[in-house]
């Protein structure tokens, strides 16, 4: 069923780059839309300086994973970007918005509460977009000739919008439980408190997506209910209720990292879902991974720099990350 | 027609051949429609250059400056050449990437794929409104950007700025309570 070769080792890298970005970038888009929750301007900067250090970074990987596409699987790239033209540019101007307010709201006291607008705007609707986008993608993309030939609202549908919201949802859960890591007193009493909600709305629409998408396309529905390939698949309901239990324990008694461990785990394991549902598709239902491969010379030719640099990104990442551990403390300034 | 120049031998030919006696075929000697549009690459080259040899000599003018006594700080003109050369950086870099993308038509890849075969399938409608988004959006945050960056231009640089409470980024230092404070002054 799956053989390890170039094509898929690549298909593999960017998987890795969009999920590396889905939960890195997740969690700060969670904060801007969490943001009107705040309680005072202190709340607020308090807020935002806990992602201050690492925000544009954990946006890089959005590069790296649309770089990798157009290079490795330039078809995939060729038909997707056409198919979901609206929510792309949507996600573009909200990233825009959102990113530039890191910076402008430092810079007046009279206007900053256009920048707070346009922070918690630019993140819905970055957030909303991307959902949107999963979900017109899983709901599989019409192509002819080798090129999109569905229409300009084809990625809109129920399905879409559902996905979104739960995207939505479940980037809340990711703020609100990494401010219940980095922040304290009340303010951390409140994010416990959402996390508890985001949790149990994420479920909730995580459960009606997860019965929903085998019935979108009959590649689906074999992947999840056929014998025997479900006994493999079936592994991955149980650890999402592993991921819930162990967050749900977090957030009763009050640990700081566990709920936000708990809540990366359960976009890790969504995703692995989506892999197996996808697989050996990279757009569904008609183009697989090898169809949309570059070349073998291109992806041998481009390895080399992958296999270096993405390492060096690794590691330097991680150490900022280590560097700003631990609660924010606004007293001390260092953000 | 180009009708006054200054020109060094050989380096076109160093340049665009990797050769010292290579050959550089006239524009008239392709076809039409391999052509670029070369007014609008006439001009927009000549202001990457003309701009690129006025900082130049702004730099050279401010280093003759600088080896005079306090020379660099009473020269009214060049502080007033210096403003005006403020945004020089940028309609450079404009100019030049228009240069690149308008002198490289009709391509994409040269030779291999047309601009018209490469361009992607999306209706004109939903290109015409993400443009429009586009402008929008684009005039709001640089037209918040360039009125801060202004703002910041009339202050006057102080020996030492506390910036204790001021969030610093990974990316550099950010004086910004002593900026936000201007406002209520």
């Amino acid at each position: 069923m799956f053989t390890f070769d170039l094509q898929n080792f690549w298909a593999g890298i960017i998987a890795v780059a969009v999920l590396a970005y889905v939960i890195l970038d997740g969690f700060d888009l969670g904060i801007g839309i969490l943001f009107p929750t705040a309680k005072s301007a202190f709340e607020r900067d308090v807020m935002m300086n806990s992602v201050a250090p690492v925000w544009d970074g954990n946006e890089t990987w959005l590069v790296l994973g649309g770089g990798g596409l157009l290079a490795a699987f330039s078809l995939a790239y060729a038909v997707v970007l056409p198919a979901l033209y609206a929510p792309i540019i949507a996600m573009l101007v909200g990233l825009i918005l959102r990113g530039v307010a890191f910076e402008f709201r430092w810079r007046t006291a009279r206007g900053k509460f256009l920048w707070d607008w346009s922070f918690f705007f630019g993140s819905v609707i970055a957030a909303f977009a991307q959902g949107i986008a999963l979900g017109a993608l899983v709901q599989g993309i019409p192509v002819a000739n080798r090129a999109y030939s569905g229409g300009w609202w084809n990625w809109l549908t129920p399905f879409s919008l559902l996905t979104g919201l739960a995207l939505l949802v479940g980037y809340v859960l990711l703020g609100s439980t990494w401010l219940n890591m980095k922040v304290t007193g009340a303010l951390q009493d409140r994010m416990r408190n959402y996390a508890k909600w985001a949790a149990i709305g994420l479920l909730a629409l995580m459960g009606i997506v997860s019965v929903w998408t085998p019935f979108l396309q009959p590649i689906y529905f074999a992947r999840w209910f056929a014998w025997p390939a479900a006994l493999y698949s079936a592994i991955v309901p149980v650890l999402v209720l592993l991921c819930a239990w162990a967050l749900y324990n977090g957030l009763k008694r009050s640990k700081d990292v566990q709920p936000f461990v708990a809540s990366l785990g359960l976009f890790v394991v969504s995703f692995i879902g989506l892999g197996i549902s996808f697989y050996p598709y990279i757009v569904p239902p008609t183009v697989t991974i090898h169809d949309a491969a570059a070349p073998v010379a291109s992806l041998m030719f481009m390895l080399p720099g992958v296999l270096v640099l993405v390492p060096i990104i690794i590691v330097y990442t991680a150490f900022s990350y280590w560097v700003f551990r631990g609660k924010v403390d606004n007293e001390s300034g260092y953000h | 027609m180009t009708r006054y120049q200054i020109a060094i031998p050989k380096l076109g030919s160093l340049i665009l051949t990797h050769k010292i006696d290579g050959v550089i075929k006239g524009l008239k000697e392709f076809p039409v429609d391999a052509r670029p549009p070369a007014q609008i690459v006439f001009w927009s080259f000549r202001i990457m250059v003309g701009i690129g040899f006025a900082m130049l000599g702004l730099g050279v003018w401010s280093l003759l400056r600088r080896f005079q006594h306090e020379g660099l700080y009473r020269d009214r003109w060049l502080h007033l050449v210096s403003l005006v050369m403020a945004p020089a950086g940028f309609v450079a870099v404009i100019a030049g990437w228009i240069t690149t993308e308008v002198g490289r038509q009709p391509f994409t890849i040269y030779n291999q794929l047309r601009t018209a075969q490469s361009v992607a399938p999306i209706d004109a409608a939903a290109v015409g409104t993400s443009l429009l988004v586009f402008i929008v959006v684009y005039f709001f945050v640089f037209g918040a950007g360039i009125f801060y960056i202004l703002r910041l231009c009339n202050v006057a640089p102080k020996p030492f700025d506390d910036m204790s409470h001021a969030p610093t980024r990974s990316a550099g230092i950010t004086p910004a309570i002593a900026l936000a404070t201007q406002e209520t002054n």
